[in-house]
This record gives structure tokens, C-alpha cells and sequence, in this order.
């Protein structure tokens, strides 16, 4: 097919596509409500993990903390991608670093190239400190 | 000797009936309530990946077909291009297909450029067509060089391999639940093909079909769909983006990272290339076989059926 028809075509399509899905067709974000939401999504991609007591969930519903026990020195993460949700165990090792910002605010900056950083947007300051707290329960069991 | 035909590129002139079909699925699962999802970033990555899918093929394509042509010259026979020998190419090479993609998913080197096929987690019409960029760096048009050397046509071989691209098109779909008991037998159907695309443990490393199932049924790599065991889509780690740069090139750099991390073997370096995905010289990541042990260790009453290991007698 020769280019001048291939190219205005796959653009036509793209964009035709695009715009059905986007306004007929398209799913919300599948938010974080609930703490056993969050760990329900943690356990179907790590069936063998062990919860701690404590989830900490974003203000936005976009992002879940969640403490673990097993396996040790690791920290879960959900993150909602779209209308689906990214999962990952993290280790120190794992963690570039943590910046705190804004009152409530924590930017995570992961060693992962899809998923380099993750702005973690808390409702108050004692929940980001809580938050906060989880890291450095991770760098001391690690360091143990 | 006998004359090149010019053959259509099949897939660019499939490019219409994939949009139009797209638009029918997106127009069954919105008004219709037929079974499917789609998410706008999801889509629009899908498709830039297939639109440099082509434009890989039209910039690197001489690469596979260059290689192919230099080994023309060394054929046993000339089968020339009957209609009947395109038949007879055509499954052959699908064969060849599921050769490519078993070891597409069991070597990490060709897993590193297929991936990007599989790291959506939907699954419609446009997931078909989040095609990789850098096929032709592989080496794996080396499988169609036995075909080649037996007397089929490069030329025509591409062509009959362009009704197996298109064919595979229409089984990335939710929409379509279980066809008729022979087709489902004899045929990749987008049943079996939402086995292959996902992630639960029991479907890893399952139904590598191009057209035709009989060569998982053959070697032992079928599973079927299972109603209480939905499938979910994607990868075991799943990227954390929509970035189609990232979605194409993220495996090529871990897998690097991982051959040139400081302290290894010569042989550790070699097998982070030719091992399977998830394979890791310290044992702190886990493979396929590794996921599906874990998951009978945690559920027992799955073991040994199709898919899963036994447990481990005691």
C-alpha cells in the first residue's frame, strides 16, 4: 500500500478509535476504596504475602501502602493504572528515594523504569507521617 | 526456475478491516453489553506500538528477507508458487510460528522483544495489534530458513505468514466466548488465545498457537479455558506505564541491566539472556514453574491438572 494511503489511514484510525473509546467506550479508574480492596490486588499477583495491620491509602484513591510480614523487609504498593492497577513488593533496594513535600505530600522514586515515581497524595499530615513511618520500618528491618 | 509473483503485503491492506473492526467491538461492548473492556491510554498505546510495528518493518524488514534470499541460493528444490504449495507453506510455517513463540516465551532474549505484545492488561482487538519494534534483531527468521532451504519462496513465505497475522487479529477478543467443539479443537480461538495472554498461574507459558491448536494439543502445551479460573491479562510484573518508548525498549534495558550487573559469572551474564523470563542468578526473582509451584503449594486440589505441577510427594 503505497505510504500517501497508509499513513493518512493509520492516523485517521488511531485518532477515530481513540475518540470512540474515549467517549463512548471508556472504563474509570478503578480507585482504591477500601484496605481489603488493596490487599485483594496485592494477593492476586503475590498469592503468598502476609498482611500487616496497616494500609495506608492516597487521598485521590490512587495509590495504597500496605504494610507486610511476609516476606520480610518488603513494603506493598498499589497503583492504579488506568482502569487496571500496578502491584509491587518493594524492597530498600528498590526505593531511589523518598522525597517529602508539600504538607501531606511524598513523592516515591522507584528503580523502575515503567514506573519511575509515584506522587503519594495523603489527606493529612499524621496519615503521610504514618506513611513515612512505613519507609523507615523498611530501611531498619533491612538494615537488622 | 520459476517467476516471482509480486505478492500484496496482506497485513497493510488488513490495516482497514482491523480499524472497522475495532469499532465493531467497541460498539458490541458499549451497546450490545457483549464481554470486553477498554481504557483510552490502553488503546492509543496499543496502536502507536502497531503503527511502529509497520514502520519497523518497512525500515528493518530487508534484514529478515536479506538473510532469507542469501540462504534462496542454497535450496534443495524449488517448489515454485502453486496455490496448493501456499497451503502446504502456510502450515508449515504456522508450525514454525509456534516454535518462534514457545521459545519467544522460554528465552529471554526473544521474551525481551515479545513482551511488549503482552503488556497490556486488556484484552480486544486493539491489544492485537501492540506489536514489537525490534523483531528484526532477534535472529529468530532463522527458524524459516529449513523452510527455505526445503523450497518455499521467502516472498511466499511472508505472504501466506500475512493470512496468519490476520487471522490472529480477530482471536484478541473477550467478546467472542467458546466457538463450535471442532473449531475450538482444531483452531486458535480467542478462548484459548485469552489462555496464552493471561497471567494466572495454571495459563503461564500455555497455548502458543498461531492459527492452529493442534500443535499445543501435539507438544503438549495446551490449556484450556476455564470458567472459574477468569483470566487476567498482562504480564507477571506489569509495567506501570503507556509510554510506548518504555513499553517497547523496558525488557531490552532490564535484561541488560541484569547481563552487565558487577559480580557475575561469565555463564550467570549468558543465562540472564538465554534463560527463561524470571529466571535470576540469585534465586530472588521467580519463573513460570516457580509461580505455578507456589500457587498448588497454596492450593492443593489444583495439582497436576492442566497447566500446574503436581505437588511435591513428601
Amino acid at each position: 500500500m503505497p505510504l500517501e494511503i497508509l499513513g493518512p489511514l493509520v492516523l485517521v484510525g488511531i485518532i477515530s478509535a481513540v475518540v470512540l473509546v474515549r467517549f463512548v467506550a471508556n472504563t474509570p479508574p478503578r480507585l482504591i476504596n477500601t484496605a481489603s480492596q488493596a490487599q485483594a490486588i496485592l494477593l492476586n499477583e503475590f498469592p503468598s504475602v502476609v498482611f500487616g495491620s496497616k494500609v495506608m491509602i492516597t487521598k485521590n484513591g490512587c495509590e495504597a501502602l500496605i504494610e507486610i510480614k511476609e516476606p520480610a523487609n518488603h513494603l506493598g504498593l498499589v497503583h492504579v493504572m488506568g482502569s487496571k492497577h500496578v502491584a509491587r513488593l518493594m524492597s530498600v533496594g528498590e526505593i531511589r528515594s523518598i522525597t517529602n513535600n508539600d504538607p501531606n505530600d511524598l513523592v516515591l522514586n522507584l528503580k523502575d523504569l515503567t514506573l519511575p515515581k509515584i506522587s503519594l497524595q495523603f489527606e493529612t499530615d499524621e496519615q503521610k507521617d504514618a506513611a513515612l513511618k512505613l519507609f523507615e520500618n523498611l530501611k531498619l528491618s533491612e538494615a537488622a | 526456475m520459476n517467476e516471482l509473483p509480486s505478492f500484496p503485503a496482506v497485513t497493510q491492506l488488513a490495516i482497514p478491516i482491523f480499524i472497522a473492526a475495532i469499532f465493531i467491538e467497541i460498539i458490541f461492548v458499549r451497546f450490545f453489553k457483549a464481554v470486553g473492556e477498554f481504557e483510552v491510554y490502553d488503546v492509543l498505546t496499543s496502536l502507536l506500538m502497531g503503527t511502529g510495528n509497520v514502520v519497523a518493518g518497512i525500515l528493518f524488514g530487508f534484514i529478515s528477507y536479506g538473510i532469507l534470499m542469501w540462504f534462496w541460493q542454497f535450496k534443495f528444490f524449488d517448489l515454485g508458487f502453486f496455490w496448493w504449495i501456499g497451503v502446504i507453506a502456510f502450515l508449515i510455517d504456522d508450525l514454525r510460528y509456534y516454535c518462534y513463540h514457545r521459545i519467544a516465551h522460554r528465552v529471554r532474549w526473544v521474551w525481551a522483544e515479545h513482551v511488549n505484545h503482552h503488556s497490556s492488561q486488556h484484552y480486544n482487538l486493539s491489544t492485537a495489534l501492540r506489536q514489537s519494534w525490534t523483531g528484526h534483531f532477534t535472529g529468530m527468521v532463522l527458524l524459516q530458513v529449513p523452510l527455505v532451504l526445503l523450497g518455499f519462496h521467502p516472498a511466499f513465505l511472508a505472504f501466506v505468514y500475512g493470512f496468519n497475522l490476520v487471522y490472529q487479529f480477530f482471536i484478541h477478543t473477550e467478546t467472542v466466548r467458546k466457538l463450535p467443539a471442532p473449531i475450538e479443537f482444531l483452531f486458535n480461538t480467542p478462548s484459548h488465545h485469552r489462555v496464552h495472554h493471561a497471567t494466572n498461574p495454571r495459563y503461564l507459558d500455555a497455548n502458543y498457537a498461531g492459527t492452529l491448536i493442534i500443535w499445543d494439543r501435539m507438544f503438549g502445551t495446551f490449556v484450556e479455558e476455564l470458567p472459574e479460573d477468569q483470566p487476567r491479562y498482562g504480564i507477571v510484573k506489569n509495567i506501570g506505564t503507556f509510554n510506548p518508548i518504555k513499553v517497547a525498549f523496558h525488557e531490552w534495558i532490564a535484561l541488560w541491566q541484569d547481563v552487565l550487573k558487577p559480580g557475575l559469572s561469565i555463564m550467570d551474564r549468558l543465562r540472564y539472556i538465554y534463560m527463561p523470563p524470571g529466571w535470576s542468578h540469585d534465586g530472588s526473582r521467580k519463573d513460570s514453574a516457580a509461580l505455578k509451584a507456589e500457587y498448588v503449594a497454596l492450593n492443593p486440589d489444583t495439582s497436576g491438572m492442566a497447566g500446574l505441577p503436581e505437588l511435591p510427594s513428601k
